[in-house]
């Protein structure tokens, strides 16, 4: 086990240099600076400003220097919201976002797979409709359309809710975020319990269960244990899912989120923040595909890591 | 033997849609009594006891009777149902592999049926598995309760099956091709286990299988099933000495005959190997260093023209590796004449030329027939390699004339794979090795995946192409039975080493190693003496 975690963080190195690197080339493609604006700065000032920020270096100079930062975990100044850095910045931003994001997952997962188990072993009736409903609202229905709906009907009709903003994480505030961002991945992992419970139900092992007179209690805890597996291998993607999913939802329901930043910065032509943000996802999503590799392990013996 | 009945089928029906795979079978077994269910695949009969448990799928149609101590099991509610199931009839599969849970230790399996019947405590549940581990003869089984069902063999996942079906001390044990997953040495001794149990707690059982020659050794009574038909019963002896019915006499008929054929020294040497030696390395990990294992290690052959080897080994003894090292398939170390020709230096592009000559033919006819191809696509594929200037019409024509040598029928040409039996796709493997009318075919477990009848028309044609034609042949199996019936000369192999070699009669009668005799006996208990 302690092998894996070696061998893979040493494989994580090269992908991570590839990432900042690429990240880095890309964003000075983009046309327009961080201190452009429509006024226009004095060309003194601009000089002086650039100067400060080390942006009159040659390009190959800054990214050394980003590199240098980024191996002592200095994340740089920020160019837009001067006087901070970002680390300062994600020190509260990135909190919330992990914070929605878990949440969603959790409620993701408390939905999704229940429903697909109930729909795999019912293949019929309201469970089988309601599954279906799920998956395909899920599916077909962008974040930036439920979104809206939800604060409309919630917010502004029925007033239960607040519309937007965080308040320092206010339970209410976190209601309709959640619930967006889970909603894709509750369609995901529905279909993928639905169709793995449905496998190992059909599998022979599951036969002899029932030849042996064991109870459908004990069957079925059986199966899903063989049918978590596939949702297991998805919990890596679907974290992936969740924090650029965090992007559009912070920006609708103005959450000061490391999703909102992101946006902002991007906008913005602010580097820092942008080349932060994408170094913490790599990270993020990394040590999550690891973690999942671990989790699976525990659970098929098959694969054990010894 | 007028005893009562303790389960009786009564005109048992199965169907699907508008096929019928069951059709009205009707028997009964006493107490202590042993019936045994023969037939080919697709007959039905374990489509007949899975109905019984009610272990099919909610799309088989099931009707008639089982009764069960003058129970219907078929109209029994689900509780009383799952009472009986494992308690007093438990089952044994035939793949114990995927049988078997494979996320819970086998101790924890043979345990959760343990107390689910026998109404004992986690620990005294957990010592009594322990116990049946050891009575079905699996060494060290305090430990071996923990592993998972793929750290066992083959030969244990299957012990340990039956160690769960005895848990409970059942009336009835189905056991429902029990042996067919397995190598021959090992199917002995799983046989003796299950007979030596059955007497031991007095089961009566159930057996399930599609060869005749396996229960004549414990059946009291046979049934023959075919096409969903019980087509024959009777008393064990007088199936086997007496049979009535075309398809009993067949199925008896059908086991492979020895045909002590004598080995020609005078006839020139076609393929010789030295010292043939093959390494597989295994890749490793980021920070581990390749493995290096041996399949096959330092083997010499000979084959003369018109003759054939017999290699024999079990799963894994690196048989089917050196029939391929000997086609330079992959890669070996060591000296290979083909024709007085040394084929050691030869790279790809200098064997395409000669390959036309060495042909394989695979064991399972269902992976190794592209099913996107058509038959006389498949057939003829060789020749667009080797005879490029042939036309569509010449090859259309080659591809009728191959398939009638091997007596299919020439229409086939233009269908698919799928639409093939087992028996039929082995003859197009054949045909189209045979259509480049090589000098040497090597046939690596050729009738393996067959039924018995279909088995011995495929022998009976090797043999036909191999006079007309003056072929050698490598062949390939585990079974011993099959082997002697077309070989002149048998090496025997296990761990990659050739550990007796020598004319198929002198092994069969004077082996000199364990392993073999091993071997023997179990193609013995194969073969019927009929007279």
């Amino acid at each position: 086990m302690l092998r894996l975690v070696l061998a893979r963080t040493a494989a994580a190195i090269p992908t991570l240099f590839a990432i900042v690197t690429l990240a880095f080339f890309v964003m000075r493609l983009a046309p327009g600076g961080p201190f452009d604006s429509e006024r226009g700065l004095d060309p003194e000032i601009m000089k002086n400003v650039q100067h400060a920020y080390g942006l009159d270096l040659p390009l190959y100079k800054q990214y050394g220097l980003y590199l240098w930062h980024l191996l002592h975990g200095d994340l740089g100044p920020s160019l837009h919201w001067r006087d901070f850095s970002v680390n300062d910045i994600f020190k509260v931003a990135l909190p919330i976002s992990m914070q929605i994001g878990a949440e969603a997952l959790a409620f993701a997962l408390l939905v999704g797979v229940p429903l697909g188990m109930a729909a795999a072993i019912r293949p019929h009736g309201i469970v089988l409709w309601l599954a279906r409903i799920v998956t395909l609202c899920g599916i077909a229905v962008p974040a930036f359309i439920v979104a809206p709906l939800l604060q409309v009907g919630f917010g502004l009709n029925l007033r239960w809710l607040p519309v937007a903003g965080w308040d320092d994480g206010d339970w209410r505030h976190q209601i309709l975020p959640v619930f967006t961002l889970a909603l894709p991945q509750i369609a995901v992992i529905l279909r993928l319990t639905q169709a793995a419970m449905r496998d190992t139900l059909s599998a022979p092992f599951i036969r002899t269960l029932r030849a042996f007179g064991l109870p459908s209690s004990h069957i079925y805890l059986h199966a899903f244990r063989g049918a978590c597996l596939p949702v297991l291998s998805y919990l890596g993607p679907a974290a992936a899912g969740l924090l650029t999913g965090t992007v559009v939802v912070e920006t609708i329901f103005s959450i000061p989120g490391l999703g909102r930043y992101f946006v902002d910065g991007a906008l913005g032509r602010d580097y820092t923040i942008v080349m932060g943000t994408v170094v913490t996802v790599a990270v993020f999503i990394i040590v999550f595909n690891l973690l999942v590799d671990l989790a699976y392990g525990l659970v098929d013996p098959r694969v054990r890591h010894d | 033997m007028e005893e009562p009945a303790i389960l009786s089928f009564d005109d048992l029906h199965v169907r699907y849609g508008a096929h019928e795979a069951v059709k009205g079978v009707s028997f009964d077994l006493a107490r202590g009594q042993v019936v045994a269910i023969v037939g080919e695949s697709g007959s039905g009969k374990s489509q007949t006891v899975l109905a019984a448990m009610r272990l099919l799928g909610p799309d088989a149609l099931v009707e008639g009777k089982v009764l069960f101590e003058g129970k219907d099991l078929l109209r029994l509610p689900g509780k009383e149902l799952n009472a009986i199931r494992g308690r007093r009839i438990a089952m044994i599969f035939q793949e114990p592999m995927s049988a078997l849970d494979p996320f819970v230790p086998v101790g924890a399996q043979i345990a959760a049926v343990l107390r689910r019947h026998m109404d004992l405590s986690r620990a005294a549940a957990k010592t009594r598995a322990v116990e049946l581990i050891d009575l079905v003869g699996i060494p060290e089984p305090t430990r071996r309760a923990h592993a998972y069902v793929h750290e066992l063999s083959g030969g244990q996942r299957q012990r340990v099956a039956i160690a769960m079906a005895v848990s409970c001390n059942p009336e009835i044990l189905i056991a429902d091709e029990p042996t067919t997953a397995l190598d021959v040495t090992v199917e002995a001794r799983i046989l003796d286990l299950i007979t030596e149990l059955k007497t031991r707690l007095g089961m009566a059982m159930i057996f399930i299988s599609h060869d005749l020659g396996l229960v004549r050794r414990f059946a009291d009574q046979i049934h023959v099933m075919r096409a969903g038909e019980i087509v024959e019963s009777g008393p064990a002896h007088r199936i086997l000495t007496a049979p009535e019915h075309e398809y009993t006499k067949m199925l008896l008929a059908a086991a492979p005959r020895a045909m002590n054929r004598a080995p020609q020294k005078d006839a020139p040497v076609l393929l010789e190997a030295r010292d043939l030696s093959v390494h597989f390395s295994l890749r490793g990990g980021l920070f581990t260093t390749p493995k290096k294992v041996k399949a096959v290690g330092h083997v010499d052959v000979t084959l003369r023209q018109g003759q054939t080897l017999g290699l024999v080994g079990e799963s894994g003894s690196g048989k089917s590796t050196l029939g391929r090292a000997l086609l330079k398939l992959v890669p070996a170390s060591g000296y290979i004449s083909f024709e007085d020709r040394d084929l050691s230096p030869l790279n790809r592009a200098a064997m395409r030329p000669l390959r036309r000559k060495m042909q394989l033919v695979f064991q399972d006819p269902y992976g190794s027939l592209s099913p996107r191809m058509t038959i006389g696509d498949i057939v003829t594929e060789g020749l667009r390699v080797h005879e490029p200037h042939l036309s569509r019409a010449d090859r259309d024509t080659r591809a009728a004339q191959a398939l009638d040598e091997v007596r299919l029928d020439a229409v086939l040409r233009y269908r698919f794979p799928n639409e093939l039996s087992g028996g039929q796709r082995q003859r197009v493997a054949i045909a189209r090795a045979m259509i480049l009318k090589p000098k040497l075919v090597v046939l690596d477990e050729p009738t393996s995946a067959l039924d018995r009848s279909v088995q011995a028309d495929i022998l009976d044609l090797l043999a036909k192409l191999q006079s007309d034609h003056g072929l050698s042949y490598v062949f390939i199996s585990h079974d011993l039975s099959v082997v002697r019936a077309m070989a002149e000369e048998i090496a025997v192999m296990k761990d990659g080493r050739v550990i007796e070699h020598g004319e198929t009669a002198d092994i069969l009668t004077h082996a000199k190693d364990a392993y073999t005799q091993g071997l023997i006996a179990a193609a013995t208990l194969k073969a019927l003496q009929v007279a």
